[in-house]
């Protein structure tokens, strides 16, 4: 049986620039990707729309309810946490902030079950703060492959650099060698 | 809506640099010497993209942003910092959402364009 692929991304500040140029020209991705950048509500739709022009994955603000698809995008939207129940249907809870923060990428990483069906990747790049460390550091304990992105091109190397401290965390990249990689393992939807 | 910028910096060389790198882009710029000053805009109905100083006397750059979201005034606005310092302070784990990016000191026009182009389309 052709497992799930789902990524999830974690990221903060110097993240809409760092994510445009990893969003620019992506192709259509066999994958599910969801993305937690801390961000203020009203940027929300501005960078989910800039994102969603760059690339072949469709990307869009991930609503209560909705089931994950192959191909697509999930931008967390700010002031709730996003969780996945059974690794495919999204969840939006207002509980506290984690690590200072609402969406926390923890939260959602850590929502997510251990299968035999689904390929699970974990991505924290720029920022400041530790969210993202606990959740790195599970979604490896689970058999998942952890990314971070490196010192020389982080904005602020405060999330990267504390999940790479745990010691968890597979590569150590730019966000072209991460980009890269993923193309690499996930592969490409027939478009 | 028109978009403005506001440089908050206690150093006068780098309110003039900014002013005329992003005048000369066509933008509109309002240049304050201080956290409190920068307060006063806001509170004046400034809405647009903050640059904003980290090292400043009496207030710095992150209790500045503290005070701006104690007091409401952030919703609509965007705000990356300036700094020369290379380690992040603590206090922006606290405020991490509210900072977008970071020019970093010294910095080329470029380099102050091509944060300002990207994230003035954020302000709402």
């Amino acid at each position: 049986m052709k497992k799930r692929n789902i990524v999830i991304i974690g990221i903060s500040t110097g993240g809409p620039k760092t994510l445009r140029g990893f969003f620019d020209g992506l192709p259509l991705l066999d994958a599910s990707i969801v993305l937690v950048q801390h961000m203020i509500k009203c940027a929300n739709r501005s960078l989910c729309a800039t994102l969603n022009s760059l690339t072949e994955m469709e990307v869009k603000i991930a609503s209560h309810g909705e089931s994950m698809k192959p191909g697509v995008v999930y931008f967390a939207p700010s002031e709730v946490h996003l969780k996945l129940i059974n690794n495919k249907m999204i969840q939006l809870v207002e509980s506290p902030k984690v690590c200072f923060v609402r969406p926390a990428v923890d939260v959602t990483m850590k929502s997510i079950r251990k299968t035999a069906e689904d390929n699970i990747t974990g991505v924290i790049m720029t920022g400041m703060g530790m969210d993202g460390t606990d959740g790195l550091s599970y979604i490896k304990s689970i058999g998942g492959v952890t990314f971070a992105q490196d010192e020389i091109t982080s904005v602020v190397w405060g999330m990267p650099k504390s999940a790479i401290k745990t010691g968890k965390v597979d590569y150590v990249l730019p966000p072209e060698g991460i980009r890269k990689k993923l193309i690499s393992q996930l592969g490409r939807l027939p478009g | 809506m028109n978009k403005e910028i506001m440089v908050v910096d206690d150093d006068p060389s780098i309110r003039s640099t900014v002013d005329i790198i992003l005048k000369t882009s066509g933008y509109s710029i309002c240049a304050v010497e201080s956290g409190q000053g920068c307060l006063d805009r806001l509170r004046e109905g400034f809405r647009g993209l903050i640059l904003m100083d980290v090292m400043m006397p009496k207030m710095d750059g992150w209790d500045t942003i503290a005070a701006i979201e104690d007091e409401g005034l952030y919703k609509g606005n965007v705000i990356c910092m300036l700094t020369a310092v290379h380690d992040p302070c603590p206090k922006l784990e606290k405020l991490t959402e509210y900072v977008m990016d970071y020019v970093r000191k010294p910095f080329t026009s470029e380099e102050l364009l091509e944060v300002v182009t990207e994230y003035i389309e954020y302000v709402q």
